[in-house]
């Protein structure tokens, strides 16, 4: 206690060196806080936008992602119906939904061009964000029509109540084609999306491709994405010897997973340098700080004080300026981190490119908050922890008597 | 029996290739109850000759026994020990915490003893009237006298109840009314609470004072 009260006067009776390494500890604290924040929210938009799309289980033909050809429709699913009542009846089962994939070549008078043509049931869970993503018409428009991007309408000219042919390979190899009115007009935050996906109902799709009854893949949607092995595990039960593939979302994103922890590495990472770094930059203030009081330190060891209190003396004062330091840098990081996650930050192409949409939002997280508080401690009590040592090595009287 | 027996000490310094020896086989006997002023010309070794006695630096031979136990070559948890149950320090300049004030400067070393509370209440007390610090008591080390700053110095000395205070020119950096005055004190305190003292000094009118006086000269005692 006596050390503590002693720390606290002292760093009191210096205030500007004590407001020099407190403000350095919080910068560190801040920006660890800030970048752990971004980082948190591009893995955490990774996952909702991942898993929202993906579902938490397929079901997939046997067959289909041995074929190169991503839109191939050699292998569908027989029975899809059965499946997803079965699917619907076990536990934790939010949402099943069938998807039929295909190639098709959107075609106009002006020019024609190549996208992924996706059969949706318009009851389906997974609709929802195609449906707030829709600027012209309304989802309803997939039962007689097609929906397509506001992106696609400007390149083929198109516009709501137009007609569009769109020509396939059936699934006997011939070309087929019909004429579909554009019923809908959506633009979602990913043009690269936009540019390749249209919609229409999966009835009118399975005519096209001469498909009656079935559906490349069913996606399920949990309750909870934890649920997913055991759902997957019931599923494989009920359909053994059928020729399906299940697969949960962490066989699905198996490459993704594996980048997502590298998102922690890399916040652990950037922790280790920052403290580092900023140790470096402090402990010659400390430095300094410890030996203008070194004849102090050596009167105390004059009248009795040990070296391990003399060491404890001094880191004491280290952990209270890291302790300073870390609730300064948090107040800094954290609004900043709140506000990104309530209004996103635009980045523009680049976030983009990471299928996060225009703008991504920032992620508050208790650990990290944990480990960057803890960081900040680290900062100052290493360089505490290192004048102490300096000192304590010293004898009592080359201590007293410091220059 | 002596309370402390010193016997043949030497202490050289290394300075790159030379070597001083600062004392050269200094033996002498300190009995409880002791006032004892070590004079001699500066550089005759008498601040090194008190860094020995008071276990805060190590002779280059000799042994010096306090209570019989030679406190050369103990580990320094051990004359840690020591110096903060047997020992009490003065310095020439002062040498106080600056961040605490009068009550709390005298408590330190009882904290480190882990004496408790009550305890450090009424020694305190007890120090601060016996000093004439009262109306300083909380009062911080800058707001005060060099005199007043050393009677602090006195009272955290004897805080512990030492059986030996040293003091290296205690008033050194006092004018000489006052330094008077403080070796009056630490005569006074020698005799009411029969604490050892062993001072250095420059000040010839303190060696009335003594009840002995070491003279020592090229790191030898003439007399
Ligand atoms: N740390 C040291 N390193 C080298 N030589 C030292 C050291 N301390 C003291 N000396 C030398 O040892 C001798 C004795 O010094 P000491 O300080 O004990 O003398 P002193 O009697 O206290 O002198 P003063 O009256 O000036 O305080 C001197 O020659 C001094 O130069
Ligand atoms: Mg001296």
């Amino acid at each position: 206690m006596i050390f503590l009260k002693i720390a606290l006067l002292n760093l009191r009776s210096h205030p500007r060196r004590t407001a020099v390494i407190i403000t350095a500890i919080a910068l560190a604290v801040g920006i660890m806080e800030t970048v752990a924040g971004m980082v948190d929210g591009m893995r955490n938009n990774f996952f909702t936008n991942m898993l929202e799309e993906s579902g938490h289980i397929q079901v997939i033909a046997a067959g289909k992602e041995d074929s190169l050809d991503p839109f191939s429709i050699e292998h569908t699913l027989d029975e899809y119906t059965d499946i997803i009542d079965t699917a619907r009846s076990l536990p934790g089962v939010e949402d099943a939904s069938p998807f039929l994939t295909f190639g098709a070549l959107l075609i106009t008078e002006e020019k024609n061009i190549f996208m992924a043509g996706n059969g949706i049931s318009s009851a389906s869970g997974f609709n929802k964000s195609l449906d707030e993503s829709i600027v012209k018409g309304s989802l309803n428009g997939i039962e007689d029509g097609v929906l397509i991007s506001r992106e696609t309408a400007r390149l083929m000219k198109l516009d709501y109540g137009d007609t569009v042919i769109i020509l396939v390979e059936d699934s006997e190899g011939a070309p087929y084609y019909l004429s579909f009115p554009v019923r809908g007009i959506y633009q979602t935050k990913s043009s690269d999306f936009d540019n390749m996906n249209l919609f229409m109902s999966i009835e009118q799709a399975q005519e096209l491709l001469y498909l009656p009854g079935r559906a490349s893949t069913v996606k399920l949607k949990l309750t909870d994405k934890d649920l997913a092995q055991t759902a997957a595990e019931h599923l494989a039960q009920a359909y053994a010897g059928m020729p399906v593939v299940i697969k949960t979302w962490r066989q699905i994103h198996g490459n993704f997973m594996l980048l997502i922890d590298l998102f922690d590495l890399f916040i652990y990472i950037m922790n280790l340098f920052t403290v580092i770094v900023a140790a470096a930059v402090i402990t010659n203030s400390v430095l300094m700080n410890m030996f203008d009081r070194a004849r102090e330190f050596g009167t105390m060891r004059a009248v009795g004080l040990k070296k391990s209190g003399l060491f404890a003396l001094i880191t004491t004062e280290g952990l209270s300026l890291g302790f300073l330091g870390s609730l300064a840098g948090l107040a800094l990081g954290i609004p900043v981190v709140l506000y990104f996650q309530e209004y996103g930050l635009d980045f523009g192409a680049i976030s983009e490119s990471f299928g996060m949409g225009s703008a991504f939002y920032f992620h508050l997280t208790a650990k990290y908050i944990i480990l960057n508080f803890a960081s900040g401690i680290l900062i100052a009590l290493a360089g505490a922890a290192y004048a102490a040592w300096v000192i304590i090595r010293k004898s009592v009287i080359d201590t007293l008597s410091w220059r | 029996m002596a309370l402390i027996k010193i016997t043949d000490l030497h202490k050289q310094y290394h300075l790159g290739r030379t070597t001083i020896a600062a004392l050269k086989g200094i033996s002498f006997d300190i009995e409880a109850g002791d006032f004892i002023t070590i004079l001699g010309p500066s550089g005759c070794g008498k601040t090194t000759l008190l860094n020995l006695i008071g276990s805060i630096d190590d002779p280059s031979s000799g042994s010096i026994l306090f209570e019989d136990q030679n406190i050369c070559g103990l580990s320094d948890n051990r004359k840690s020990e020591i110096r903060l149950t047997k020992i009490g320090f003065i310095f020439q300049s002062f040498n106080l915490i600056p961040v605490l004030n009068v009550r709390e400067n005298i408590e330190f070393p009882m904290i480190l003893a882990n004496a408790p509370p009550r305890t450090r209440t009424a020694r305190i007390d007890e120090l601060v009237e016996t000093v004439g610090l009262k109306d300083f008591e909380l009062h911080k080390p800058d707001e005060l006298s060099g005199g007043q700053r050393q009677r602090v110095a006195i009272a955290r000395a004897l805080v512990n109840r030492p059986k030996l205070v040293i003091a290296d020119e205690p008033t050194a950096n006092l004018d000489s009314v006052t330094g008077t005055m403080i070796i009056e004190e630490m005569k006074a305190l020698n005799e009411q609470e029969k604490v050892t003292f062993v001072f250095s000094t420059h000040n010839q009118d303190v060696m009335k004072y003594a009840k002995r006086i070491i003279r020592l000269k090229d790191g030898a005692i003439v007399s």
